[in-house]
């Protein structure tokens, strides 16, 4: 136990759990938008773009020791 | 131990945490560190504020408040200590959270609680120090500092203003604020949910970014430009250079670019199911089939075309975002 240390705000684990919501959610977009239209290079321009995001998130959330966030 | 020994010591434990006192107990240190020109300083924050202002002189000044946050024992100021270490032209700062026993812990919590200390920096360098800070929780000021700077934060605002070498700033939850900065190399600025405001910059390639912030740029003078967000809205006014190359990507959010009159670009964009205005008509196809557009409907479709007789390169990425391109004032 380390006195007087503060932890990382909860608050930082809900904003990066909201913004991991936000990136799934671009990720189901664009995997609907490929079974609709399964050439469209912007529909896997973006799900490339939502994983690289979503991964770096992750990271993020390990790099500060929160507890796994969004399990998918 | 006796029953009597027992509620003896519980007792004292009580009075400990009684003793304890509520916020805004504070403890003040100041060191001043000569540099040779071209020093570094690394500071590293877990909570408070931290300030770094460029000042002429070849003086480097830390002035560290310690400050109880919450109800705690006055010990436990003297439990952080702010590490000064000076090695070669290179100072660190960092506060050194010790542990604590069992019966410390133990008297804090009957004395209703354990308050946590934060540490309030403010410090002035000499100008061309480099600087690179990170910072858990609290806000973040760099001003007036010419060596090449670098911030992290993952709780609190930052702001940075004139800066001369301005390389990297990353944010998760704060605000972002670059103003009146330069960077003779790459310049990154980005942040998870906090805004990005970005504000008269001139590097040779600036790239933004946030998941839902806005990213709002004005007055970029930058040859190379890339700004991606996934929610967030995009807005940017700058002149496009001839040979620049201008890329703007977000999943949901709108983009909106402004540009100075008689700006031309060779434009590429994509969207899924936004749609595109341009107030600069745009030529698409070659040939007899050439044709000028400025509206371009909600579908899926990739548009390539050149405007105002061409220039810097622009690309345009969204999913359902709607995309605008405008003419007018970009400071």
């Amino acid at each position: 136990m380390v006195e007087g240390l503060p932890p990382v705000h909860p608050a930082v684990r809900t904003i990066l759990a909201g913004n991991l919501a936000v990136v799934d959610r671009a990720i189901a977009e664009s995997r609907s938008a490929l079974e609709v239209a399964p050439g469209s290079e912007v529909a896997r321009d973006r799900l490339r773009a939502g994983l690289a995001r979503k991964l770096a998130l992750l990271r993020t959330s390990a790099a500060l020791g929160l507890e796994p966030i969004g399990q998918r | 131990m006796t029953r009597q020994a027992i509620r003896s010591a519980l007792v004292a434990l009580v009075l400990i945490g009684a003793a304890g006192v509520a916020a805004g107990q504070t403890e003040e240190l100041v060191r001043t560190i000569p540099m040779e020109p071209g020093g570094r300083l690394t500071l590293s924050n877990i909570s408070g504020e931290t300030t770094v202002t460029g000042v002429d002189g070849d003086d480097l000044t830390i002035r560290a408040t310690k400050r109880l946050v919450g109800r705690g024992s006055a010990e436990s100021l003297n439990r952080v200590e702010i590490e000064i270490v000076e090695h070669g032209n290179q100072v660190d700062v960092e506060p050194r959270y010790r542990r604590r026993s069992v019966l410390e812990s133990l008297g804090n919590l009957l004395g209703g609680g354990s308050g946590s200390v934060a540490v309030d920096y403010v410090v002035t360098v000499p100008r061309g120090t480099r600087v690179a800070i990170e910072s858990v929780s609290g806000d973040v000021t760099v001003e007036g500092v010419d060596g090449e700077t670098r911030v992290e934060v993952v709780s609190g605002d930052v702001r940075l203003a004139s800066l001369a070498r301005l390389v990297e700033v990353e944010s998760v939850s704060g605000r972002v604020q670059i103003t009146d900065v330069s960077s003779d190399e790459r310049m990154t600025a980005e942040t998870v949910s906090g805004r990005l405001d970005i504000d008269t910059v001139r590097a040779p390639r600036l790239e933004a970014s946030s998941v839902s912030g806005a990213a709002v740029l004005r007055g970029v003078d930058a040859r190379r430009v890339e700004v991606e967000t996934v929610s967030g809205p995009v807005t940017f006014a700058g002149a496009l250079a001839a040979d620049g190359r201008y890329e703007f990507e977000s999943h949901s959010g709108g983009i909106h670019l402004t540009v100075p009159d008689g700006t031309g670009f060779e434009l590429e964009s994509e969207s899924f199911s936004g749609g595109l205005r341009s107030a600069i008509p745009i030529v698409v196809g070659r040939g007899d089939r050439a044709r000028e557009v400025t509206v371009f409907e909600q579908g899926n479709r990739s548009i390539e075309g050149i405007a105002g007789g061409g220039g810097g390169r622009l690309e345009l990425s969204t999913f359902s975002g709607s995309m605008t391109i405008e003419v007018g004032p970009v400071r």
